[in-house]
C-alpha cells in the first residue's frame, strides 16, 4: 500500500530572488494493492512532482509518504536505494543511460541489481523487448540513438522487467502509436492483476480510462 | 560503529597554513557503494580524497577501514609501511592524469604485473596471463602488452591505469576526475567500464568530479563541497534534482543542457 498523508511541497529558489513556489498542500490519498490511481489536473499542478516525492528524488516539505511500512521522509539514502532496487519502480519520460551501452544491457540492469543470473535476465529482456516491438537488430545498439517512442519503450521495458510491487508511471504511453500503447496498457493491467500498487500520469484519456481504477485530481485537493 | 561498513572517515580536517583544505568532513561507505564528491575547483574535493586515502596527513579526524580480515584499522594510528600495504591491497587510487598513476618507462604488461608482484605474485607466466586478461577487460589490444604507455593515447592510458589499480582486487577505489581531460567518446567507454567493474566485482568507489552528468550515472550518493566544507549530502538524484542548499542550487543550475 502507498499512503500519502498531508503532503506539502514547495521549492525555495535561492538564486532566483529567493522565490518560493508552493506546488501543493495537504495531499491525502492511498493506493491499495491491485489498484491503478491516475493523477489528473492541468500542467503545473504537481503530478510529476508528486511521483518524484514518492520516489525520493524530491525532498518532502511537510507530511509523509508511506510505502508499506517505510516512511520515505525518514528513510536514509541507503534505505531508499534498497527500496528502489527491490520494490519501487519508476518509469520516467526521459531515458538516462551511459552512452554507448547496448539496449539489452540497459534493460537487464534492474535484474542484475537484485542478483538475478545474467542468462535468465537476458531471456526476460528479450521477451519484453519483443513484446514492445523493439526490432531485434536494435538490441545491441545504444538506445540514445533511438526515436522518442523507442526510447520510451526501453524505459518501459526496464520498469516492467522486474515485478515491482509499487510502480510509478510518468506518461508511459505519451509518444507511442496505438499498437504499442495497447502493449503498455496490457503490461500495466498485468502488473495490476499481480497485485502491484500503481500511480500513474496519463494525459491520454482513453488510456487512462482503460487501466485506472480511480482518479486523484490534484486541483481539487 | 556499524558492523558491515567498509570505510569511515570522521571529522576530517586539513589545513594549509591559514587556509582550509577541508573541514570537519565525515563520510562512510558500505561494500559496493559508489559515493560522488562534487564541487567547483578549489572546493577541497581532491584534498579530501587524498586525506582519506592516506596520501595526505590529516590535522584532525579519524579514518577507519574494515579490512579483508574484518579488522578495523585506524589510518592515523597504523605504521607507514602498513598503510602503504593497505593502499596497494584493499585500496586503489586512480589519478586524473594517467601519467601520475602509471610507470611510463615500463611496458603495459609490466604496469599491471608490478602491482601483482607487490602483493606476492612470483610466477612470471601467470602474471603475464593475468595482465593480458586485464588488458582485454579494459579493451586494450593484447598485442600492445609489451609497449610502453607513452605510446598509448590518453584514453588508453586511463584504461591501463584502471587495470593496474583493479588487478589486485581492491575493495575500495578512489578516483580523482577519472574521465576529466578525456574525449567524450572515451569518457562513455570508461564510465561503462567502471560501472560494470563496480557491479561485477562488488568494488566500492569514491569519485571526485566536477562533472554532474558523470556522478548522476555512477554514484549512489553524493556530497557537495564548497570552501572545504560539506554543504549538502544525500541520495544522488535528490541532491541533483532538488538541491536544498543555495550553492548546490547554483551548481546544478549552471550545467549546460545537451
Amino acid at each position: 500500500m502507498i499512503q500519502i498523508k498531508n503532503l506539502n511541497k514547495s521549492f525555495l529558489l535561492y538564486n532566483q530572488n529567493d522565490t518560493n513556489i508552493n506546488v501543493f498542500k495537504n495531499i491525502n490519498f492511498r493506493v491499495n494493492k491491485g489498484e491503478v490511481v491516475a493523477l489528473t489536473g492541468n500542467s503545473g499542478t504537481g503530478k510529476s512532482t508528486l511521483l518524484k516525492l514518492i520516489y525520493g528524488s524530491y525532498v518532502i516539505s511537510k507530511g509523509d509518504v508511506l510505502i508499506s511500512d517505510i516512511n520515505i521522509r525518514k528513510s536514509s539514502p541507503r534505505d531508499i536505494l534498497k527500496l528502489r532496487k527491490n520494490k519501487l519502480g519508476y518509469v520516467s519520460q526521459f531515458l538516462r543511460v551511459v552512452p554507448r551501452v547496448p539496449t539489452i544491457d540497459v534493460v537487464i540492469e534492474p535484474l542484475l541489481e537484485i542478483g538475478c543470473e545474467k542468462k535468465i535476465a537476458l531471456k526476460k529482456a528479450q521477451e519484453i523487448l519483443e513484446r514492445l516491438n523493439i526490432p531485434k537488430n536494435l538490441w545491441n545498439l545504444s538506445p540514445l540513438t533511438f526515436s522518442g517512442g523507442e526510447q520510451q519503450r526501453v524505459n518501459i521495458a526496464r520498469g516492467f522487467i522486474h515485478n515491482y510491487p509499487y510502480l510509478l508511471l510518468d506518461e508511459p504511453t505519451a509518444s507511442l502509436d496505438q499498437n504499442n500503447k495497447n502493449v503498455v496498457l496490457d503490461l500495466i493491467e498485468k502488473a495490476k492483476l499481480n497485485g502491484s500498487a500503481i500511480i500513474g500520469i496519463f494525459h491520454d484519456e482513453t488510456a487512462r480510462n482503460k487501466v485506472a481504477t480511480r482518479e486523484v485530481n490534484l486541483e481539487n485537493l | 560503529m556499524k558492523q558491515n561498513f567498509l570505510f569511515q572517515a570522521s571529522n576530517i580536517s586539513k589545513y594549509y597554513g591559514q587556509n582550509i583544505g577541508c573541514k570537519n568532513v565525515s563520510l562512510d561507505i558500505n561494500p559496493g557503494e559508489v559515493l560522488g564528491i562534487v564541487g567547483e575547483s578549489g572546493s577541497g574535493k581532491s584534498t579530501l580524497l587524498n586525506c582519506i586515502y592516506g596520501n595526505l596527513e590529516v590535522d584532525e579526524g579519524d579514518i577507519f577501514l574494515n579490512d579483508k580480515s574484518k579488522t578495523i584499522l585506524n589510518f592515523t594510528k597504523i605504521s607507514e609501511p602498513k598503510l602503504r600495504l593497505i593502499q596497494r591491497s584493499d585500496l586503489a587510487f586512480v589519478h586524473q592524469n594517467p601519467r601520475d598513476g602509471l610507470r611510463m618507462n615500463i611496458s603495459a604488461g609490466g604496469n599491471i604485473g608490478e602491482r601483482l608482484m607487490a602483493i606476492g605474485h612470483r610466477n612470471y607466466g601467470e602474471i603475464r596471463e593475468i595482465a593480458a586478461n586485464w588488458l582485454e577487460k579494459v579493451e586494450i589490444d593484447v598485442s600492445r602488452i609489451d609497449d610502453k604507455p607513452s605510446t598509448f593515447s590518453g584514453g588508453m592510458q586511463q584504461r591501463l591505469q584502471i587495470a593496474r589499480n583493479l588487478v589486485t582486487r581492491p575493495r575500495l577505489i578512489f578516483m580523482d576526475e577519472p574521465t576529466g581531460g578525456l574525449d567524450v567518446s572515451v569518457q562513455a567507454k570508461i564510465l561503462d567500464l567502471l560501472r560494470n567493474l563496480v557491479r561485477e566485482l562488488g568494488i566500492a568507489a569514491v569519485i571526485v568530479t566536477h562533472d554532474l552528468a558523470v556522478v548522476r550515472l555512477l554514484a549512489d550518493r553524493i556530497i557537495v563541497m564548497q570552501n572545504g566544507n560539506v554543504i549538502e549530502a544525500g541520495l544522488c538524484d535528490q541532491v541533483l534534482d532538488d538541491p536544498q542548499h543555495k550553492y548546490s542550487q547554483l551548481l546544478v543550475s549552471s550545467v549546460l543542457q545537451v
